[in-house]
């Protein structure tokens, strides 16, 4: 019963860090996507970049 | 102090500053969060070893009930002051708050497996976080398929409010139903190394949601300005009016 219960006390911390790792590798591409689009949008028309 | 943080401008500057600090901070209590967790942890006389999910699970309520606040306060805002940087604020925390609710739901069904036989069961506790998650994905969606920024900003803070009054009823659902899920702990009642264990972890997941907010904040703001910028570009500059 213990071991069994280790075992899902396993999958939990692994579910966790998988989702929170997960999540920050989406919220960098986000960002880099962001800032490229930003770059590519004022690229055009540089005297408007500040 | 509180009212100038309100401010999505003034916050994203102070965490900016605070960020190298907020990581160092972070990193501490994620390490301290695992140690307690997992080694310094007595098991549980009931629960067994099973008892450590709960220091990530509660940890993952309590960050997504603090980040739906923070899209409660942001909805207000942006309509009561109609600033789009509010709705970007409020549409971050809700993407990140949504994350947390899956997250909870996912550790909740691994916890409930062990220790009541069933991975689900149609609880008021569970039922109501799993219609919160999709009232946040609904939210998500909602933003997805508005492209008019006013529209989109009033209509998905309508849904953020609704999802976020939603909170204190899956809080209070343990008292207010006949529920499989256990009422609320007392610190006053629990021996202070699960008290230690699950505050350290609450830590650690409060920086890192802090840290997720800022992040995406910082994308929805560049991705506006983006936006700005193509529709000034296509009517012949900033000043087509």
């Amino acid at each position: 019963m213990a071991d069994q219960n280790w075992a899902f006390v396993t999958a939990a911390y692994v579910a966790a860090w998988v989702v929170i790792i997960g999540y920050a590798i989406h919220v960098h591409r986000t960002l880099a996507r962001a800032r490229k689009a930003y770059q590519d949008a004022t690229a055009t028309r540089p005297e408007e970049v500040r | 102090m509180f009212d100038r943080l309100a401010s999505p401008t003034r916050f994203a500057v102070f965490a900016q500053r605070a960020q190298g600090w907020a990581w160092a901070g972070a990193l501490a209590l994620i390490a301290a969060g695992l140690y307690f967790a997992l080694f310094a942890s007595p098991p549980d006389y009931q629960q067994g070893e099973a008892v450590r999910i709960m220091y990530v699970h509660v940890p993952a309520a309590w960050i997504m009930s603090l980040t739906f606040a923070v899209v409660l306060f942001y909805s207000f805002r942006f309509l009561w002051k109609g600033n789009e940087l509010d709705d970007l604020m409020a549409a971050s925390a809700a993407e990140v708050g949504a994350a947390f609710n899956g997250l909870t739901l996912v550790l909740g069904m691994i916890w409930g497996k062990p220790t009541w036989g069933v991975w689900w069961t149609w609880d008021a506790r569970l039922t109501s976080t799993l219609v919160l998650f999709l009232i946040f994905i609904g939210y998500l969606a909602l933003r997805a398929f508005v492209d008019d920024p006013q529209r989109r900003g009033q209509w998905s803070a309508a849904v953020g409010i609704l999802g976020a009054i939603n909170v204190p009823i899956v809080y209070m659902s343990v008292r207010w139903w006949r529920t499989l899920h256990q009422v609320q702990s007392s610190p006053s009642t629990v021996d202070w190394k699960y008290v230690l264990s699950l505050r350290a972890n609450a830590f650690a997941f409060l920086f890192i949601m802090i840290y997720f907010i800022r992040r995406r904040y910082e994308a929805a703001c560049l991705e506006r300005a983006a936006e700005h910028a193509a529709q000034d570009a296509a009517l012949g500059g900033p000043d087509h009016g």
